[in-house]
C-alpha cells in the first residue's frame, strides 16, 4: 500500500491551507473528506433569483423542519443553500437536555469554507497575552510576533479588503483597497469618534472578498448573497483558492466521501499511521497510511477521531495524556444588539449590494479597564437606506407596510424609506473545564461512529458581557443621532454553538500535562500528529477566527516540512 | 384569492398581482410551504363572503368593484366591524401578497428596477438620490 509523505483530514478552511502548503513544499498529500465533492457550477446558486427557486427563498417548511431542524438556526442556511449544510438527521450528537448545543456545519469539499461570514481580523498581542495576565485557563505558548509573518503571508494569497486604522486591539494587515462605507455609516463612524474622543473606531468589514483582480481570481461584481458559492472566485473559499492551488502542483489526491472512522497508530514507534475509514458511498471499509497526519475536520470532528482512537496506550483518547482532550470548547458569544432609525441624510441613497459590513473594533478592557467583566466585544453591522427600491432589500415576510391597498398602496411601496442603523455583537468566550465533549457510545452516526456528546452553557463573564453588548448597542446608536432604538429581542443568548466559533478543545501550551498540542500545533503525545483547526485555541478573543487558524496552519506545515528535511519527523 | 391580491397591488403602468401570478404562489405556500396560516385564510374568505352577502346579497367575488373596495376598506380601516373579524387575515393576505410580488419576475425587475442576481457590477457606497 503506498504511504503518502502526508495526510490531511478535512478540507474546510484549514484543510485547504494544509493542502496547498505541503504540496507546495514537494510533499505527496492524501486530502480525506467526509462529505461529497461539490461542483461549483451547479452547487453555488448566488446568481439565482428568487423567481427561480420554488419558494422564492423560504423554502419548504416541512422539509426544512424534518432534515434541517438545528443548521436552519444559521442565518445561511436557506432553500438557496441548505445542500451546504448536514442533514440533521444523518449527523447526531446529544447533549444533556438541559443544556442545548447548537453545531452548525457543512460536509463536503470545502467545508463551511463555502458559507462563511468571510470576515478575517488579526489577533493583537493584548489577546496572546490576556491569559496568562489574568491567570485564566493557561497561557499562549505564542505571541504576536511568532504569528505575524503568517498573517502577512495568508493575507496576500487570500487577498483582504480592509482599511487601515492603526489599532492596536485589531492590527492592520496587507489590504486590498476597502469597501465604500454608506452615508448613513460614515455619519455613524464621525459621531462615535467625537463622542467617545477616538476609542470607539468604526471602519469597513475587513473582509476575504477581493476589490481587485487577485492572484488569478476576479474582483468581487457585488451580486450580493455570498454564503451561496462565488462562481468568480471572488471570496476566499478552499475551492475558489487553496484547492486549485494545491492541484496544480500535481502531489494532491483529494479523495471525498472519506468517513474517518479512527487515526491508526503503531505503538513500536509511538506513531499514527494512517486512518482507517468508511466510503460514504460504498459503505467499505478502507485504510490509508502517511508518514505525518494533519487533523483539520474542525474542533468538534477533530477531537471526536481521537477519542473513537483511544487504544490501550492512550485509553482516553489519542494523544490524550494530559486528560484536556474534548475541555475548554469555547465559541463567540452573539445575538445582542439594537437598530435605530436616522432622520437625515434623506437625499442620498446606497447603491449596489455590498457583501460586507461594517465593524467597530473592541474597545472594553483595551485602555481601561471594565469593572464587571473580562476581556471584550466587538461590534459588526451597518446602516443602508430602508425601502424596496433596486429589489436588493427585499420584502420579508411578516414587514412592514404602509396602510390600505390599491394604487396609492403600491406607489407608497415604491418610497424610500428613512436610514437605519443596525449593531450587532460578537463577545469573547472565557476557556473554561466545564465546557466539553465526550464520546456518546450509545449513540452512532449513518455510518456507526459513536458521535459527540457536548456540554456547554455560557458563564457569568459571557452574561455580563451580553447584557452590555445590548445596553451599548443602545447607547451608541443613539450618540449617532438615531430615534426608535430597539434593542434585539433576545435577553439572554442562544444557546452556545450559535456564533459558529466553536473551538478549543485541544489547546495548546508549553506543559504537555495541561495541553494537547505544543507551540507548533503538533501533540506533545506522537510526534507526527498535528491539529490545525480550531481546537488548538487557548482563548476566543472576539475576532472572527477563520485568518488565525489559517496562519497557524501555514506556520505547522512549515514547520512539518522543517522537520522532515532534518529528519526529525 | 386572485381578486384580492389584485386589489392590493392592481395593473397600472407595470405589472399588477395577477399578472406576477401571486394567487397561484400563495397556494404554493399554502399547499407545501408554511402551513400554520391556511385555516386562518380559508377561515378569512369565508367570513368575507358572509358579510358581503348580508351588506351586498352577493359573493364577494360578484359583488360590484365599488362594494368590493368598500368592504376591503372596511376590514383594512382600525375600529371597523369587520377589522375587529378580518383585520389579521387582511393582514396575511397584505403580506403574502406584497411578499410574492416582490419577489417575482414581474414585480422586481419593472417594479422595483432590479438588476437581476448578477447586480450591477460595482459598489460605490452612496449616491444622491435621483429626481
Amino acid at each position: 500500500m503506498k504511504t503518502y509523505d502526508a495526510m490531511v483530514i478535512g478540507s474546510g478552511m484549514t484543510g485547504g491551507w494544509a493542502a496547498k502548503e505541503l504540496t507546495e513544499k514537494g510533499l505527496e498529500v492524501l486530502l480525506l473528506e467526509g462529505g461529497r465533492d461539490i461542483d461549483p457550477s451547479v452547487d453555488y446558486s448566488e446568481h439565482l433569483a428568487p423567481y427561480d427557486v420554488k419558494f422564492r427563498g423560504l423554502g419548504n417548511k416541512k422539509f426544512m423542519d424534518e432534515n434541517y431542524p438545528i443548521q436552519k438556526e444559521c442565518y445561511a442556511c436557506n432553500e438557496y443553500t441548505h445542500h451546504f449544510f448536514v442533514n440533521d438527521k444523518e449527523h447526531p450528537y446529544t447533549t444533556p437536555p438541559d443544556r442545548p448545543f447548537l453545531y452548525l456545519r457543512g460536509r463536503q469539499v470545502g467545508g463551511r469554507s463555502i458559507m462563511w461570514g468571510r470576515q478575517v481580523y488579526r489577533w493583537s498581542e493584548q489577546d496572546f497575552t490576556a491569559n496568562e495576565r489574568e491567570g485564566i485557563a493557561t497561557p499562549w505558548p505564542v505571541g504576536y510576533k511568532d504569528i505575524e509573518p503568517w498573517y502577512n503571508y495568508v493575507e496576500e494569497f487570500i487577498g483582504v479588503s480592509g482599511a487601515r486604522e492603526g489599532l492596536e486591539q485589531v492590527p492592520d494587515g496587507q489590504f486590498l483597497p476597502p469597501m465604500q462605507l454608506t452615508a448613513g455609516e460614515q455619519l455613524m463612524r464621525e459621531k462615535l469618534l467625537t463622542h467617545w474622543r477616538g476609542e470607539r473606531v468604526l471602519t469597513i468589514g475587513r473582509c476575504a472578498i477581493l476589490t481587485q483582480n487577485h492572484r488569478g481570481r476576479a474582483a468581487c461584481h457585488y451580486c450580493g448573497p455570498c454564503e451561496r458559492g462565488c462562481i468568480t472566485r471572488s471570496y476566499f473559499s478552499t475551492p475558489n483558492a487553496t484547492l486549485p492551488a494545491a492541484q496544480a502542483t500535481g502531489k494532491l489526491t483529494l479523495r471525498p466521501n472519506s468517513v474517518v472512522r479512527w487515526l491508526l497508530y503503531d505503538p513500536k514507534t509511538n506513531r499514527v499511521a494512517g486512518a482507517a475509514i468508511v466510503d460514504a458511498v460504498t459503505r467499505a471499509d478502507l485504510e490509508f497510511r502517511a508518514k505525518v497526519v494533519f487533523l483539520c475536520a474542525s474542533t468538534i470532528e477533530s477531537t471526536r477521531v481521537l477519542l473513537n482512537s483511544a487504544n490501550s496506550r492512550y485509553p482516553n483518547g489519542l494523544a490524550n495524556s494530559s486528560g484536556v482532550l474534548g475541555h475548554y470548547l469555547m465559541d463567540h458569544v452573539n445575538g445582542a444588539g439594537a437598530t435605530g432609525i436616522y432622520e437625515g441624510l434623506e437625499n442620498v441613497r446606497d447603491i449596489g449590494r455590498r457583501p460586507n459590513g461594517i465593524y467597530i473594533a473592541r474597545f472594553q478592557n483595551v485602555r481601561t479597564k471594565n469593572p464587571k467583566y473580562l476581556r471584550g466585544y466587538a461590534f459588526q453591522g451597518g446602516s443602508t437606506r430602508t425601502g424596496l427600491l433596486g429589489g436588493f432589500h427585499l420584502a420579508s415576510l411578516g414587514g412592514h407596510h404602509p396602510p390600505g391597498f390599491g394604487v396609492q398602496f403600491k406607489e407608497a411601496m415604491k418610497q424610500l424609506g428613512p436610514w437605519q442603523m443596525t449593531l450587532g455583537g460578537v463577545g469573547e468566550c472565557l476557556p473554561s473545564i466545564e465546557n466539553r465533549m465526550e464520546i456518546n457510545k450509545h449513540v452512532v452516526d449513518k455510518w456507526g461512529i459513536p458521535v459527540p456528546h457536548i456540554t456547554a452553557s455560557w458563564h457569568e463573564n459571557e452574561l455580563l458581557m451580553y447584557s452590555d453588548i445590548r445596553n451599548s448597542a443602545a447607547e451608541m446608536l443613539e450618540a449617532c443621532g438615531c430615534r426608535n432604538v430597539t434593542v434585539w429581542r433576545d435577553a439572554t443568548p442562544k444557546p452556545p454553538g450559535i456564533g459558529i466559533h466553536e473551538m478549543g478543545t485541544a489547546r495548546m501550551g508549553n506543559d504537555p500535562k495541561t495541553s494537547v498540542l505544543n507551540r507548533w500545533n503538533q501533540t506533545h503525545d506522537i510526534k507526527n500528529l498535528f491539529i490545525t483547526d480550531g481546537s488548538f485555541m487557548v482563548s476566543s478573543a472576539c475576532q472572527n477566527p477563520s485568518l488565525t487558524y489559517m496562519a497557524f496552519t501555514a506556520r505547522a506545515a512549515n514547520y512539518v516540512v522543517e522537520q522532515m528535511r532534518r529528519g526529525d519527523l | 384569492m386572485d381578486l384580492i391580491c389584485e386589489m392590493i397591488i392592481p395593473q397600472t403602468r407595470t405589472a399588477g398581482a395577477r399578472a406576477a401570478k401571486v394567487s397561484q404562489f400563495i397556494d404554493l405556500l399554502l399547499a407545501e410551504g408554511e402551513l400554520q396560516p391556511r385555516m386562518e385564510i380559508v377561515a378569512g374568505l369565508r367570513c368575507l363572503d358572509e358579510r358581503s352577502r348580508k351588506l351586498f346579497g352577493q359573493d364577494f367575488v360578484r359583488a360590484k368593484p365599488t362594494q368590493q373596495v368598500d368592504l376591503l376598506t372596511r376590514i383594512s380601516s382600525a375600529g371597523s366591524f369587520e377589522a375587529a373579524v378580518g383585520r389579521l387575515f387582511f393582514r396575511r393576505v397584505k403580506s403574502l401578497t406584497v411578499f410574492g410580488y416582490h419577489t417575482s419576475r414581474e414585480g422586481l425587475t419593472e417594479e422595483l428596477g432590479y438588476a437581476g442576481p448578477s447586480g450591477i457590477g460595482t459598489y460605490e457606497g452612496s449616491a444622491p438620490v435621483a429626481k
